[in-house]
């Protein structure tokens, strides 16, 4: 292990991630404490980041290392001890409708008694007219593929189409930001596979930016643009990777080519590599 | 849980009534007030085609749903405010503890005193007793909604009103419908005994009037109708609930 650059070596920054002048999401010194049996713990200590439009950054690191309570300071669920998040240069600590989050579970976090369409339906109704959420809706379910189950229930489908409900939800809202927490984590390869695909490809189509925590190195290397390791304790940024690859990636193609494996090889120095 | 009791499940209680009937008929039972299920079955024609066994069902039948439905309108506002209100929660906890450990049938000469040996007072007990369960339940379908429905509701920033409404109380309703069962049975057995020892109507009056009058067959004529009411009611419930919330109960099976 040498130097801590903030780059992989050989690797460039895509220009437009650190020039932007105002970053969609700005992270500013967070720390967070928690009181566990009367005594304090600091997850987060100091971390700051920026995260620009439409960029997709990856969050890596140990179990433990804090990546969700990152996120949900994010996502305004957790307000930090001290330091502040910014979204477009305004401060927030509350959730706001711009910034979106998908779990993990799908299973707790779709309404089991709802079909799939009112589900997704959920975060707009009652807000915005009839037709609109209608063609908002229909929208949503195109763009994930559940046009054909748009009146099933969450539990009449398998678990890789339960989580694209969850993301066609988010999606209704028109987030600027979609905070997910290991959103792939509990499925099989092939559906993971699939799924990495088309978070690309939504995100080509809309724009929004993507802040995704994976335990999978692979998955976080092919669909980041950059990623950041989270390590030690209380943790920090401790290094950030760019993999330099083009948006336009293909799954079998891309994991072969030497950017994908330059970037792979320094997380997983990052995160093992003072493993015996 | 299955609802169809299929041909073993028919065949056992005919085993019984035809081993009754021939332990009757054979002198092995001998009492002087047991009469066989036969004997039964054609006093039971008697009340049908005299129109009064109708007449007794269907006034223990509407207070029964009467109370039943109050029940369900009283616990749901109460168990909505004590299942959010922290503070309401704390307040009346030691309360609730203490009143729905009474038994209910304690207070049924207690409301036949205050109210006279009327409908209204079998009904009044009947509520009583039947809201506990369902206050129980709704407080605890409210206070154990997934956290992780909670979390999706403020992401999205819903307003509290619809949480309640879209999230928290269906998410509750499979807790809901086990103690609205459980208080429609109570609602029965309570408006049957007011009606035994007070208000002069209903299966529960017929009961101890055919008692009095030493009429043991009438008498279980109106036993069994009784059994019978509890039986339909329940399945009846059951049968609505199936209907109206196939995904939650999908869910429960699946």
């Amino acid at each position: 292990m040498g130097a801590r650059s903030s780059r992989a070596p050989g690797l460039s920054l895509p220009d437009d991630a650190a020039a932007d002048p105002a970053p969609r999401l700005r992270i500013e010194d967070v720390s967070v404490a928690f009181t566990v049996k009367g005594r304090e713990r600091t997850v987060l200590a100091g971390v700051s980041a920026e995260i620009g439009r439409g960029e997709i950054v990856g969050v890596v690191g140990r179990s433990g290392t804090g990546k969700s309570t990152l996120l949900n300071v994010l996502g305004g669920v957790l307000r930090p001890g001290s330091g502040r998040v910014l979204l477009d240069g305004t401060p927030f600590d509350r959730p706001v409708e711009r910034v979106i989050t998908v779990f993990q579970d799908y299973g707790q976090a779709l309404l089991p008694w709802r079909t799939v369409r009112r589900n997704v339906s959920l975060g707009i109704e009652r807000r915005l007219g009839r037709a609109e959420i209608a063609e908002r809706v229909s929208r949503a379910l195109a763009m994930t593929h559940l046009e054909a189950n748009a009146d099933d229930l969450p539990w009449q489908l398998s678990g890789g189409m339960q989580q694209r409900v969850q993301i066609a939800r988010a999606l209704v809202m028109e987030p600027d930001v979609l905070l997910l927490d290991e959103p792939f984590g509990a499925l099989d390869a092939m559906t993971r596979a699939t799924l990495q695909d088309d978070l690309l490809k939504l995100q080509r189509e809309t724009g929004f930016t993507v802040v995704f925590i994976t335990h999978d190195v692979d998955e976080a290397v092919y669909v980041a643009d950059r990623v950041l390791v989270l390590g030690g304790s209380p943790a920090n940024v401790v290094r950030e990777v760019v993999s330099g690859l083009p948006r336009e990636r293909d799954r079998l193609d891309t994991r072969e080519s030497p950017l994908f494996n330059a970037a792979r090889r320094a997380l997983a120095d990052e995160l093992w590599g003072d493993r015996p | 849980m299955r609802l169809r009791a299929g041909l073993p499940g028919l065949l056992t209680p005919l085993l019984i009534l035809a081993a009754w009937e021939g332990l009757i008929r054979g002198g092995v039972l001998d009492f002087d007030y047991l009469p066989a299920p036969s004997s039964i079955g054609s006093a039971a024609a008697g009340l049908a085609a005299g129109g009064e066994l109708a007449e007794r069902l269907l006034h223990t039948t509407g207070v029964t749903l009467l109370a039943w439905v109050l029940a369900l309108a009283v616990a749901l506002a109460a168990g909505t405010l004590l299942g959010l209100s922290h503070t309401a929660w704390r307040w009346s906890m030691a309360s609730v503890e203490v009143l729905r450990t009474l038994p209910a049938v304690a207070l049924v000469p207690v409301a036949l005193l205050v109210l006279g040996p009327t409908t209204a007072a079998e009904i009044v007990v009947a509520v009583y007793a039947a809201s506990w369960p369902l206050l129980i339940s709704v407080v605890a379908g409210l206070q154990d909604t997934p956290q992780r429905l909670i979390d999706v509701a403020r992401q999205m920033r819903l307003p509290r009103s619809r949480v309640v409404v879209s999230l928290m109380l269906p998410a509750a309703a499979p807790l809901i419908l086990s103690g609205a069962r459980l208080a429609l049975g109570i609602s029965l057995i309570v408006v049957v005994l007011a009606e035994m020892v007070g208000n002069p109507a209903g299966l529960g009056a017929a009961i101890s009037e055919t008692q009095m009058a030493l009429q043991p067959e009438d008498m279980w004529v109106y036993v069994l109708s009784v059994a019978v009411l509890g039986t339909v009611l329940n399945a009846v419930l059951l049968a609505v609930s199936r209907r109206a919330l196939p995904a939650v109960l999908a869910r429960e099976a699946s």
